[in-house]
């Protein structure tokens, strides 16, 4: 019993080392590598503050900041229940909102989408544009 | 005939004049239809329309590495039909384009704007997409494939685009009367939000008959995947080269739909931003622009896009209520082979053996000196050679006989002193757990399984 109550307890502790970040994308997770480098472009020329940044894995640098988009029917409703504020409605049904907090949009964007009223939540990612 | 044509677009155009719009912003088009695309001072450098025999001789290109538009141009002009550029940005003051803009946004992350000029003085690129697309046909320069469309200007920022910004261009180009919506830019890795958006405008658009989209499919040589080209129901645009080749920039995968000239040693000319500002010296880039001593023609799939976009304008001027399903379906079809002097091989979409036989067709003399190579993508390690077969009067067969594994591979039909690659697949994949997928009414030289636009084929067949 000890044992278990140890390995449960190292389990705990070690978790949040290992644990990824991702997102959803078409229902499956995305995972985001962090990426710390200041020096990327997007950062450079996107003048915004705050910004978290991340390695897709088809390598394409995305920004995340307080504001999400989700696709619901139920706006008033998930709002509340997620404190989410409304920014825009951007088309019917996709509505761009604001978390209250920026250091977990990633995970509150994934618990969002996981509510069955939802059909899809993701930060509202920055990018930089290719031009072709 | 061409009188009854030419009838036909003064009605179209006396209808079009008749519709409300809803924009604030909408100026009257100066429709002049009487001059001719051939007439415009830089016509000849316009080797992606035509075929000009001095032109294609004294730069060594392909015969057919054209888009076969003969005289559509002067029957068909895009009157009446309003495409969106979405883009970096626009000389709305360029003598080319100037007539033609109904409306312009400029869609920032808090607000949108109707001041669409470029962001710096050596930007280009949006100038550049418009003149391809409807630089006006007079006097002066050059034409664009679609000479009197209506245009809506939409610039999003290069660098701090957001995915709200997206929707927010894609929802303005619909609302205000797009029927085609023309993007040579890319992600890379397109979100749900924007490609609900793009799958929303693209079925629902255009009072239920949908607009088409079209993007470039990028400049990476790669598979597209998740870009926003590779959306279903967006028109995916590779480039072309002067070879009538695939430009071996151009990225490729099943998501492609249709090819179109992009240039690589020749560039696409095209309008650039007046005066000093731009890629060159004057208001126009040249197929051989050369600025302070670098090249600066313009080249890519960012050029063969508005091909396509402007392609599709005059076959919607032509009938109008075609959906836009019904003009994808024609456009995927409205394409022909490029030169038949060299083998080819048939569109190997993907095969469940581990031992492949490829097959393909001979040239029309008959020519059979070559044999097969496979290459692997991941490894780049080679297979081969593998002797070719004849399967009949003009069909050939090779058989791989070493046990290859999984992955993507490219196959090369080579001379047999291997100095010569007659034919290139470069996303054949072998993987048994999916069928063998072979078509074989898609023989290709080195486009990915698809070919490039024939614009008689789109707007007569």
């Amino acid at each position: 019993m000890y044992r278990l109550f140890l390995l449960i307890l190292l389990q705990t502790l070690l978790f949040p080392l290992f644990a990824q970040d991702f997102y959803y994308k078409q229902n499956k997770k995305v995972l985001l590598t962090p990426v710390q480098d200041v020096t990327i472009v997007l950062q450079r020329s996107s003048g915004m503050q705050g910004l978290k940044y991340y390695k897709t894995p088809r390598d394409v640098i995305v920004g995340v900041s307080d504001e999400i988009l989700l696709h619901t029917r139920e706006i008033d409703a998930v709002a509340q229940e997620y404190g989410l504020t409304l920014i825009q409605e951007l088309s019917t049904n996709l509505y761009l909102v604001r978390f209250s907090d920026q250091n977990r949009t990633l995970q509150q964007a994934n618990r969002v989408h996981e509510d069955a009223r939802v059909k899809f939540a993701h930060p509202n990612f920055y990018k930089q544009v290719q031009r072709r | 005939m061409r009188t009854i044509l030419y009838s036909l677009v003064f009605f179209t155009l006396l209808l079009s004049g008749c519709g409300d719009s809803n924009d604030s912003s909408s100026t009257t088009i100066d429709n002049d239809l009487s001059f001719p695309a051939t007439s415009n001072p830089l016509y000849s450098q316009q080797w992606a329309i035509n075929y000009d025999e001095a032109f294609y001789t004294q730069n060594a290109m392909d015969p057919n590495a054209h888009i076969n538009a003969q005289n559509t141009l002067d029957i068909f002009r895009g009157v009446g039909i309003r495409v969106a550029i979405i883009d970096d940005g626009f000389d709305t003051t360029h003598p080319e384009i100037k007539d033609k803009i109904v409306a312009t946004y400029s869609v920032g992350r808090l607000s949108t704007t109707t001041d669409v000029s470029h962001s710096t003085s050596s930007d280009y690129h949006g100038t550049a997409v418009a003149g391809i697309l409807a630089a006006k046909s007079n006097t002066i320069g050059m034409t664009g494939i679609a000479s009197e469309v209506e245009l809506i200007l939409i610039k999003i920022p290069m660098n701090n685009y957001t995915d709200a910004i997206g929707i927010r261009a894609f929802d303005l180009a619909a609302s205000s009367g797009a029927a085609i919506i023309s993007c040579s830019w890319g992600t890379g890795d397109v979100s749900d939000a924007v490609r609900a958006k793009i799958v929303d405008v693209a079925t629902n658009g255009r009072n239920g008959k949908g607009i088409s989209v079209v993007f470039a499919a990028g400049n990476d040589n790669i598979l597209m995947q998740n870009d926003e080209s590779s959306i279903k129901e967006v028109t995916a645009v590779g480039a072309t080269d002067g070879k009538n080749l695939r430009a071996f920039y151009s990225n490729f995968g099943p998501e492609l739909d249709i090819m179109a000239p992009g240039g690589y040693e020749l560039g696409i000319a095209t309008i650039d931003p007046q005066g000093s500002d731009g890629a060159s010296p004057d208001e126009y880039n040249r197929f051989d622009q050369v600025h302070e001593g670098e090249a600066e023609y313009f080249t890519g799939t960012s050029a063969a896009a508005p091909i396509i976009a402007g392609a599709l304008a005059l076959a919607l001027e032509r009938d109008p209520t075609q959906t836009r399903q019904e003009l994808f379906e024609k456009l995927k079809t409205a394409t022909r082979q490029s030169s038949q002097n060299v083998p080819y091989i048939y569109d190997m979409i993907n095969s469940s053996a581990l031992t492949p036989s490829i097959k393909g067709k001979f040239a029309s003399s008959g020519f059979s000196e070559f044999h097969i190579w496979l290459t692997s993508q991941s490894t780049a390690q080679s297979f081969g050679p593998y002797t070719i077969n004849s399967l009949g009067a003009d069909e050939w067969s090779a058989e791989v006989t070493d046990a290859l594994l999984e992955g993507h591979y490219t196959v090369e039909v080579r001379s047999l002193d291997n100095t010569m690659t007659f034919a290139t697949d470069s996303a054949f994949t072998i993987d048994t757990t999916q069928s063998t997928q072979t078509n074989t009414e898609l023989l290709r030289n080195d486009f990915y399984g698809y070919g490039k636009l024939d614009l008689m084929k789109l707007i007569y067949e």
